[in-house]
């Protein structure tokens, strides 16, 4: 846990991760995003920017969320679908990465970049949890789109995020 | 559930007495299991398996199946 007493007066200051953990949080997630993005024929990873500071409010913010779980739930661990779930909402909030290339066509093909690579990251997870329990995941193309709309338009809150992954890991 | 000129009139004490009855702060409906690992393999590994067993998804999810940009 990183949050600490500093004082005798019960005042508590929350801590970051260490540097060298941060750092391969970070590289875990612009690892997934580059492995997102490798699908995408029209684009390489020199017309994708990222904005680091976002990425690192991104780690800071869950792991923030993560000391809240043991200080209010009994010193419980966050499970791993509500970490995937916390991720995906701040990805969505931050909005880290950006495709910046001259045809117009492209770069409005990519504007919304930030909540499919979210979608790809929730359903990576759900994915995941899916096969240690040993179910068949699959999903039809029409609550992708749905759950893809909801991430575009719709204000979800991080509890609201964290129930749909726990409500889809359990349909299956 | 009890009426509020009840409720107004509860004693701290009365309200110690039913709180420790309560069993203090409800986790009933604490779910958190962590499934175990490095939560980094945790979400790798998901998205690996996802794009290997169903490229189909991940290319909806990409906007593949969308009208190519020329």
């Amino acid at each position: 846990m990183s949050i600490i007493e500093t004082d005798k007066k019960g005042v508590y200051t929350y801590i970051p991760s260490d540097q060298e953990e941060m750092y391969r949080d970070r590289q875990a997630i612009l690892g997934l995003f580059h492995e997102y993005t490798a699908y995408q024929s029209d684009i390489t990873d020199d017309d994708i920017l990222v904005d680091d500071s976002s990425i690192s409010e991104i780690l800071i913010r869950v792991d923030k969320r993560k000391d809240y779980f043991k200080i209010f739930h009994n010193k419980t661990d966050i499970d791993e679908l509500k970490e995937a779930a916390l991720i995906v909402y701040w990805l969505l909030k931050f909005r880290p990465f950006s495709v910046s290339v001259s045809l117009p066509e492209i770069a409005q093909k990519y504007v919304d970049i930030n909540e499919r690579f979210a979608l790809f990251l929730l359903l990576g997870a759900v994915k995941r949890a899916v096969d240690m329990k040993g179910a068949e995941f699959s999903l039809k193309n029409d609550y992708i789109d749905l759950l893809g709309y909801a991430f575009r338009y719709w204000d979800l809150s991080k509890e609201a995020m964290m129930l749909v992954a726990e409500t889809l890991y359990a349909a299956f | 559930m009890r009426k509020l000129s009840e409720a107004l009139n509860m004693t701290l004490e009365e309200y110690k007495d039913e709180y420790a009855q309560a069993g203090g702060y409800n986790t009933r409906f604490n779910t958190n299991h962590r499934l175990g690992g490095l939560f980094r393999d945790f979400l790798a590994d998901g998205c690996a398996s996802l794009i290997k067993e169903h490229p189909d998804i991940v290319d909806h999810i990409s906007g593949k199946q969308d009208k190519e940009v020329e």
